[in-house]
């Protein structure tokens, strides 16, 4: 019978009866190079520590996939942890945050007109959670002590040149700039044309709470002259300036 | 019914029929508009002078004015006259911004 071994990918075959080796192999050029003075390890032994190393290379890696994993983990935890809380609490408290502003104002002369005309931006603000509602308008003029409100009719709240009545939307996380205009009546003009501390202020009350913006302007004898008496047309821009207190 | 009681009936009966009077005649405006360059609009003349001209485009809506406000330059010249529901008939003016 003959004797099989495998060194190197070469088979060799010993033949008994003439004690030639019977090779197939068909190159000996690949022949293993051999140690001087032991045999090399046997291809079990090779394919051993073949598996062996590859175990501990997939060890390795494995290792540095789970740091690193829980790096990440722990980040993730991080930010996710704060949000999660912060969604908690808006989830539970709803709440709106309205705030109605008037910054500047312009007052309309015109001879032809029977009443200046007053328009401002008023900027309506929710920056709260929750949609909020205006439910309906006032208005109040005081002028050196003396009020008077204006009515709905004096007093008209426009966007893009459509008048809007309240109730007004105000939805969450919006800001809208609205055209407020306001025209006098034969009263409310001669109030308006007198000298002094002018102080508009506009109420706006909400489901749960009121909202006011008030505006304050000053006007001279001559500023009286120019707006309300003039033969020709005349336009002034006022910025709002309201004592403190008041 | 004694004279006290006839003053505050008439009183609060002239009270009540004086504030929707007094808002069907109360005529509003509505933010003018400051004609920019191009700007072309028509209706009756509310005011005009030399630098000015202001015209109301909705002439036939007795409770809100809308005014345009052309300043030199401008250009004008006379547009169809308008009919209104009421019977009015106004002449109208067109104008445009140079």
């Amino acid at each position: 019978m003959g004797q099989r071994r495998a060194i190197h990918g070469v088979t060799s075959r010993y033949d008994e009866q003439n004690g030639v080796p019977m090779s197939n192999q068909t190159n000996n050029s690949a022949e293993a190079p051999r140690s001087e003075g032991g045999e090399a390890p046997s291809v079990e032994d090779q394919l051993r520590k073949l598996r062996s190393d590859l175990e501990s290379l997939k060890a390795k890696s494995r290792s540095w996939v789970k740091t690193w994993g829980v790096y990440l983990g722990m980040l993730g935890a991080l930010v996710a942890l704060p949000k999660g809380a912060l969604d908690l609490v808006t989830q539970l408290w709803q709440r709106p945050d309205t705030s109605v502003t008037i910054k500047n104002l312009t007052i309309t002369h015109g001879p032809g007109l029977s009443s200046e005309i007053v328009e401002f931006p008023l900027v309506v603000m929710n920056l709260g959670n929750r949609d909020d509602v205006l439910l309906s308008r006032g208005a109040t003029l005081t002028v050196a002590g003396t009020s008077v409100d204006l009515s709905e009719d004096e007093f008209g709240l426009f966007d893009n040149g459509t008048k809007i009545e309240t109730p007004l939307l105000v939805p969450k996380d919006a800001l809208r700039a609205y055209d407020v205009s306001v025209t006098f009546n034969p009263k409310t003009r001669g109030m308006a044309a007198t000298p002094g501390l002018h102080k508009l202020e506009l109420r706006f009350p909400g489901v749960n709470q009121s909202y006011a913006a008030s505006f304050c302007f000053s006007l001279q004898e001559s500023d009286v002259e120019n707006l309300f008496k003039s033969n020709q047309l005349e336009t002034r821009i006022f910025s709002t300036n309201c004592p403190v207190g008041r | 019914m004694n004279y006290v009681t006839q003053i505050a009936i008439l009183a609060s009966l002239v009270g009540s029929f004086s504030f929707p009077i007094r808002g069907m005649y109360f005529q509003a405006y509505k933010p003018p508009i400051e004609a920019k360059t191009g700007y072309v609009a028509t209706g009756t003349v509310v005011h005009e002078d030399t630098q000015t001209l202001i015209l109301n485009t909705t002439p036939c809506d007795d409770r809100e004015k809308q005014l345009v406000i052309f300043r030199t330059p401008f250009g004008k010249k006379n547009a169809d006259p308008i009919l209104c529901p009421s019977g009015k008939t106004l002449q109208q003016t067109t104008a445009n911004k140079g």
